[in-house]
């Protein structure tokens, strides 16, 4: 498993590019199969199928990556895997299963569910190729892959004029963004000569920052804050959170997120480290760090003060993500080795909360459509199994012990504070951040308020079926197993990323 | 030490049989009652038995209890029974089931009136064996709670006043004793009153107060009066002393009578018991220099109380003036202890003198007084009313036995001879002239009004026509006349041989003035 | 064995969870066994508590729990602790004792109401900081709930605030802790471990103050104090009681465990300016409780002022002032307790009014004698009547201060005086109003007093009781820990400064 290969021969591309490889075949085969099935199956059979098949590949992709994946890269570069890329991935599939398990629970579906399974994977392949990414053009052709995909997928709904509207929104601002990524890149192509992350390491080793590199540098940091939706560049957050069909949204709260996270470390720290500059405490000296304190300063207040005005809670999702971006990207910026390790793990324990809530949410809202405070209300009559869900969720994003969200957010702090040379420096951010997380349990605790004190309008209790009670149970169980037995799985991640 | 600590028996039986006494709200009160009764009477019998030991042996050592309390503040839990600790031990014996009887008739709330009677004897004797402040203290501030609730509840229209008068004004001198004695405790590092009074004697305290509480570089003499003050100031609200005695005719006029007797007849004594254990032995020099201002504020004291109870038309009233009065006397005596002597042998008998005068006239004053009240009481039963002087007369006619018997104690309280009221006023006066004459003299026009008031209260009252309301008007009962007897008797013998008493003071008398050696 | 304390809690709570809401009757039994259960776990541990050599703590248990960042399951206890866990214990069984009346939703309730007491037995019992944080945090958000749906006066308002502040308290202490861990380069959150370290007089000077703050803020120190009075009004009986009794607690626990033992040198500096807040606290405190017109406010002002205690006491950081501190803590737990008892059930439940304007007609003295004599050994209690525990808790303290800072000894004194104030007023106007003679103006017939009411008085005056005839019962557990090595670095740093 640890043989590193440096990719000679088609058979070894194969090899090392295996999960991806399958990934692709699903969507191809999902499309075939609907073009086959649409008319003459029942649509609702039709779309379980689609996605049984969708986790099928996603599983097998999964089994791959876990047993079975060489170390390794290919040309230089252009797709390379390692521990960490592995463990990034396995959660990257995890969320896509269950944002397409979410898409089961769905008891109508709507046309055209095999462009929508097929999309989703290609998705799930553009974030795959994402974290193998190490040369700026498999980046931008990763993340443009990925994009897209999202695009179409927003507006999948087609008979909602906000739904086009929306996603035509998404496209424009995304496509600025990916303008920004892409003249960033061509500055850093025109400065160092190289589009490989490791040649363009070594070629700036002992090297000034200039003003050309700076630009590149700045504007590629813009367009990877579309990514991750950091403030500033969060605007489209919260109407795509608002329209999107569920499953999208859920996946783009989730696995796009883990994907942007981890590219954006490794391009910063595989490509200039050394331009970093620091902070402590008060004083700083230039760099990159720098510019993500601001970006990450500006993403937890602006995300949690806008969150708490919101009455549609997607909205509120959307903002509360914001906010997270913003804690996240304090592992990011730290001097240790395992800052990044620690936002990984903090952005996948995230998703798998943030799925479990669109999953709540899919099962008292549909059609997804009304979604303000009230469908929340009285839950804990209409349904106390599900109120129980929902304080388990909500109080992990919260960051309230014992439950994952609050020790991953530890481990971050942690990681962030700790460092050889200049511990405590991000102490200041640190606190920051504390304090936002207290502007935030006021909007969750808001949520649980409305569950647990209020009654319910109507007293219908609420069905939910298997697939939805099994993904709201499973976010939550392992919300609360690994916020209480976490060793293991934090471990690997510490070690994993620690080459 | 004996095996059974028998203060704290008395100490502890009735105050745990009180505070159980004051939860009960059962329908079952004549239980109560007689369960109350039986512990007071046991009480007062442990009382009087370790009277008579501590007499016949002349030091009580063979009582003392002690035990490490709370070793982090330095605090013991000791106990110890003197002479002057037993003779006060004796009276609370004395006078607490006659309080206990007389209340037999309480109306409303009988389990809790009479759970406060408990506590309160329990406390008292807790002050009087106390041998360091904390316990002291601590006792103090128990008694004054159902002491509280004695005049709130169960008092007269007015009460409310009175009693959080009264609240308020103990409240200030126990702040203000507690942090005079705590600073004290502070500099010297104990509770203990003998350890305090022998660096007193040595002539060390101001030097240890110095060296230990040095505070803000306060001048040595000024921290010194400071604490003084403070421990002065607590006490004479308590005795009471002129300025500070407001609180005391509206508090006895306002609580029901039984209550009154054991306010004037028992806890009067726990400020001049106070000043005796603390106040002279430690601070000798003190009183000796403010002596004169002192002396001039009892003196007035005492002849203005005399003149307040001669315009009172209200029994209680009256009688609450004539008992600051008699105080007052205690108090001259004590405080002219505090004459510097330097070592002279004639002062110090003159000393002795008054000492003992104000023991004997503790003790004294707490008879009469509760008899007095006692008989007010029946006055009050009897009229159905408050007992206005003037309107009524000629009683002698309808309740001849209740007419001898009270006249008997107003003779006493006047201070005829051959009652017990004498011999005490006469060692006062005795030892006072021979010390400070001035004062002696100036406090003589008070006896001759106190006996205009008091006789002309006994014409009133008894002698002249019948009045319409003597109507209907029974004598003594049998058992008024059984309750009172024993007082009655105590007052002719011990009017005749108050060596009975002296005997047993001596040993404690004599320490204190020797050790005051100045 | 000590952490079934804990364990039991939590089951309790999952049990009440899971129980149907229509049977309330269940749920109140199952709550009142498990509380007692855990308090007699903690007695006995209490009482067979026995420090081996110099070793105050005594390990429970002791597992490997996030070895990514040297994280264990460390439960221990020490003398303070196990006066802590006993003081958790006698108030548990008595708040479930007074909220007998809990009748909707009444599963929920003593859910909730478990699982906050099974976080507070967590913090005593932790010498992990991780885990003790951990708890910590875990007793915040039950207390929102209690308040908001069983609460009364704007109770959704004083949920938010109680949480919020105490949220953002937990968040600068965990600064504290977190910074603490990054610099000394341990790879432990042991208590023992961490206290290794030599933290430099720069770093103390902040780490300490931002810690401290972060700790008091939920021991209500003045000027982070107003949620107390808030939350503790809207909130129902039985929570008032575990709030302003125990999980106030929690904060002065927490500062002397945490900041007072990892950076004695900053405690040394920031002493006075401390020392004269929580003076204030006691003085301000007593003061706003004097002018309040709702009996219940009076209670929660007077909490205030008596944390204020606890915390002088720590602060003056002498062996006398610390035991007055621990004494204060268990002293005003129980009376505490008792004080929102007598306000909320015995006398809201039946007259349904705070009003002291109300009250004042009402007669109570006559109506509810068992409540006047309740309240009047409290209140007489908690402004120090001698006999029963705040007597020697005070003393202590204002021993300790004195020694220290003179000035503060005198104000906490001031308070002692303004207390005596607004009990008697309070006591006074409520159960014997002075009417001269007026027939009173309301004259139904109340609910006759429970029996769980009577045996709840009935614990928590004679634990009262006990401690004030017998201090050395708590002192003696907690003078092996003042000579052990976590805390001697505090006492000798503050007396060689002096």
């Amino acid at each position: 498993m640890n043989q590193l290969i440096q990719a000679a021969t088609h058979g070894d591309i194969l090899k090392l590019t295996a999960p991806e490889f399958i990934l692709v075949i699903t969507a191809l085969v999902t499309l075939a199969v609907s073009f086959a099935f649409t008319g003459r199956m029942e649509a609702l059979r039709l779309s379980r199928t689609l996605s049984w098949l969708s986790v099928l590949g996603l599983g097998l992709a999964g089994g791959v990556l876990l047993f079975n994946q060489p170390s390794g890269d290919v040309q230089g570069g252009l797709f390379y895997t390692n521990e960490a890329c592995r463990l990034v991935k396995l959660g990257i599939a995890a969320l896509g299963v269950a944002s397409i398990w979410l898409h089961m629970g769905n008891q109508r579906p709507f046309p055209h569910q095999g462009e929508f399974h097929a999309l989703l994977l290609l998705a799930l392949v553009g974030m795959f190729l994402l974290v193998g990414a190490d040369h700026l053009l498999m980046i931008f052709v990763a993340l443009e892959l990925t994009a897209l995909s999202l695009y179409v997928l927003t507006g999948f709904e087609k008979s909602r004029s906000i739904a086009t509207q929306t996603a035509l929104k998404y496209f424009l601002i995304g496509g600025v963004s990916a303008a920004f990524l892409l003249y960033g890149f061509s500055l850093i192509y025109g400065v160092t000569g190289y589009l490989s992350l490791s040649d363009i390491q070594v070629a700036l080793t002992d090297k000034p920052i200039t003003p050309l590199l700076a630009m590149g540098l700045v504007m590629s940091l813009i367009g990877f804050g579309f990514k991750i939706a950091a403030a500033p560049f969060h605007m489209w957050a919260p109407d795509v959170y608002q329209v999107a069909p569920t499953p999208v949204a859920s996946l783009i709260a989730s696995a796009s997120k883990v994907a942007g996270f981890f590219v954006l470390g490794r391009f910063l720290w595989g490509g200039f480290e050394g331009f970093e500059g620091s902070i402590h405490g008060w004083h700083w000296d230039t760099g990159w760090v720098v510019a993500l304190g601001l970006l990450a300063c500006l993403s937890m207040i602006i995300g949690n003060l806008a969150a708490l005005k919101q009455s549609n809670l997607r909205r509120l999702l959307a903002y509360s993500a914001v906010a997270h971006s913003g804690y996240a990207l304090l592992g990011i910026m730290s001097p240790s080795e395992s800052g990044p390790a620690s936002a990984a793990f903090y952005m996948i324990t995230y998703g798998v909360s943030i799925v479990g809530v669109f999953g709540l949410l899919h099962v008292l809202s549909p059609d997804g459509q009304n979604t303000n405070w009230q469908v929340l209300e009285g839950l804990r009559h209409r349904s106390p199994w599900m109120a129980a869900c929902l304080m388990v969720l909500v109080l992990s994003m919260a960051g309230i012990p014992p439950l994952v969200g609050f020790l991953a957010k530890f481990n971050l702090f942690i990681w962030a504070l700790k460092s050889s040379g200049n511990p405590l420096g991000l102490i200041l951010l640190v606190a920051l951040a504390l304090g936002a997380s207290a502007v935030s349990l006021y909007y969750y605790l808001g949520m649980l308020k409305s569950a647990f004190c209020k009654d319910a309008p109507q007293t219908a209790s609420i069905g939910a079926n298997g697939y939805q009670i099994s993904l709201i149970g499973a976010t939550t169980l392992v919300t609360v197993l690994l916020g209480l037995f976490p060793g293991t799985l934090l471990a690997k991640f510490m070690l994993a990323f620690a080459s | 030490m004996t095996s059974i600590p028998w203060i704290s028996l008395m100490i502890w039986m009735p105050l745990l049989a009180g505070i159980r006494l004051v939860f009960l709200s059962g329908p079952n009160h004549k239980q109560t009652r007689h369960f109350g009764m039986g512990i007071s009477l046991l009480t007062s019998a442990i009382g009087i038995i370790l009277w008579l030991a501590t007499r016949s042996s002349g030091s009580g050592e063979a009582f003392a209890e002690q035990f490490d309390w709370i070793p982090t503040l330095g605090v013991r839990y000791s106990l110890g029974m003197d002479g002057l600790s037993g003779l006060m031990v004796l009276l609370t014996a004395l006078i607490m089931p006659f309080a206990y009887a007389a209340s037999w008739r309480i109306d409303h709330d009988e389990p809790k009136y009479f759970g406060c009677l408990l506590i309160i004897q329990g406390s008292l004797v807790g002050v009087f064996t106390a041998t360091n402040f904390f316990l002291w203290f601590f006792f103090y501030e128990i008694s004054l709670i159902p002491a509280f609730f004695l005049v709130r509840l169960w008092g007269s229209p007015g009460k409310d006043r009175s009693s959080l008068r009264f609240l308020i004004y103990s409240m200030v001198g126990s702040i203000s004793l507690l942090v005079g004695f705590l600073a004290l405790a502070a500099a010297t590092g104990t509770f203990e009153f003998a350890t305090i009074a022998e660096l007193s004697s040595n002539g060390t305290l101001l030097s240890v107060i110095g060296s230990n509480l040095g505070w803000y570089d306060m001048h040595l003499g000024w921290l010194c009066a400071v604490i003084f003050a403070l421990i002065f100031f607590g006490l004479a609200i308590k005795v009471p002393m002129i300025p500070f005695h407001s609180w005391l005719p509206d508090t006895y006029d306002h609580a029901p009578t039984p209550a009154t007797m054991i306010l004037t007849g028992l806890m009067s004594k726990m400020g001049l018991y106070g000043l005796i254990r603390m106040g002279i032995p430690m601070f000798p020099y003190a009183i000796g220099k403010l002596l004169t201002p002192l002396l001039i504020i009892t003196v007035f004291g005492i002849v203005y109380s005399a003149f307040a109870a001669m315009g009172q038309r209200n029994l209680k009233r009256m009688l609450a003036y004539s008992s600051i009065n008699h105080l007052g006397y205690c108090l001259l005596g004590l405080l002219a202890l505090g004459l510097a002597t330097n070592g002279e042998m004639k002062l110090a008998i003159h000393k002795t003198s008054a000492l003992g005068g104000v023991m004997l006239q503790m003790f004294a004053h707490g008879i009469i007084a509760s008899v007095l009240f006692y008989f007010a009481n029946i006055l009050e039963v009897r009229t159905g009313d408050k007992v206005m002087i003037d309107e009524h007369g000629g009683l002698r006619h309808v309740a001849p036995l209740l007419a001898g018997t009270m006249g008997l104690a107003v003779f006493a309280s006047v201070g005829l001879p051959g009652l017990n009221g004498f011999i005490g006023e006469f060692l006062i006066f005795k030892g006072v002239f021979g010390l400070v004459p001035w004062a002696a003299v100036m406090a003589i026009p008070a006896l001759l009004i106190t006996a205009v008031f008091l006789l002309g209260l006994l014409q009133k009252l008894f002698h002249g026509p019948a009045d319409q309301s003597a109507n209907g008007f029974h004598d003594l009962s049998l058992l008024d006349a059984i309750l009172v007897a024993p007082f009655v008797i105590l007052m002719v013998v011990l009017g005749f041989f108050p060596h009975l008493i002296l005997d047993g003071l001596n040993p404690v008398i004599n320490e204190i003035i020797s050790a005051m050696r100045f | 064995m000590l952490a079934w304390t804990v364990y039991i809690s939590f089951l309790s709570a999952l049990g009440c969870f899971l129980l149907p809401k229509e049977r309330p009757d269940i749920s109140r039994q199952l709550a009142l066994a498990g509380t007692i259960v855990a308090a007699l776990v903690g007695l006995i541990c209490a009482f067979s508590y026995a420090p081996v050599d110099d070793n105050p703590i005594v390990d429970t248990v002791k597992l490997s729990w996030i070895p990514s960042l040297g994280i264990q399951y460390y439960l221990a206890a020490d003398g303070i602790s196990m006066v802590m866990v006993v003081l958790t214990g006698i108030a548990s069984v008595a708040a479930v004792l007074f909220s007998w009346n809990i009748e909707e939703r009444a599963n929920e309730f003593f859910g909730f109401f478990l699982a906050l007491i099974g976080g507070v037995y967590g913090v005593f019992i932790s010498f992990d900081l991780f885990l003790l944080f951990v708890f910590y945090e875990i007793a915040i958000i039950p207390k929102y709930f209690l308040i908001a749906i069983w609460g009364s006066t704007r109770k959704s308002y004083g949920a938010m605030k109680i949480v919020l502040y105490s949220f953002i308290g937990s968040a600068l202490a965990l600064i504290g802790i977190m910074a603490a861990f990054v610099v000394s380069g341990a790879h432990s959150f042991e208590l023992q471990q961490l206290i290794q370290h030599p933290y430099t007089s720069e770093f103390q000077q902040w780490a300490f103050p931002v810690t401290f703050i972060g700790f008091v803020i939920l021991a209500g120190m003045w000027p982070f104090h107003t949620w107390a009075p808030t939350g503790h009004v809207a909130a129902p009986t039985g929570a008032s009681m575990l709030l302003a009794g125990v999980v106030m607690k929690l904060g002065a626990y927490g500062a002397l465990r945490v900041p007072m033992t990892l950076f004695p040198m900053g405690a040394a500096m920031w002493r006075e300016e401390l020392a004269l807040l929580a003076a204030i606290s006691i003085v301000a405190g007593a003061l706003v409780a004097l002018v309040q017109s709702d009996f219940k406010f009076i209670i929660g002002y007077s909490s205030v002022s008596h944390m204020g205690f606890v915390l002088l006491g720590l602060l003056a950081t002498t062996e006398t002032g610390l035991s007055g501190a621990v004494l204060q803590m268990f002293s005003h737990g129980i009376l505490a307790g008792l004080l929102f008892a007598v306000v909320g059930r015995m006398v809201y439940a039946r007259t349904h009014t705070r009003e002291l304007s109300q009250l004042d007609g009402m007669e109570l003295g006559k109506k509810l004698p068992f409540a006047a004599t309740v309240f009047l050994i409290a209140a007489l209690a908690s402004v120090g009547l001698p006999g029963f525990s705040g007597f020697v808790a005070e003393l202590h303290v204002i021993t300790g201060a004195w020694s220290s800072f003179s000035y503060t000894a005198i104000m906490a004194g001031v308070g002692i005086v303004i207390g005596v104030a607004y009990s008697m007023r309070a006591l006074l106007t409520v159960f014997w109003p002075s009417h001269q003679g007026m027939p009173p103006l309301n004259n139904q017939l109340l609910p006759a007093i429970t029996a769980q009411e009577k045996i709840g008085s009935y614990l928590l005056i004679g634990t009262s009781l006990i401690i004030g005839l017998y201090p050395r019962l708590i002192l003696d557990l907690v003078a092996p820990s003042l000579h052990s090595p976590l805390l001697k670095p505090l006492i000798s740093s503050v007396a060689g400064a002096q």
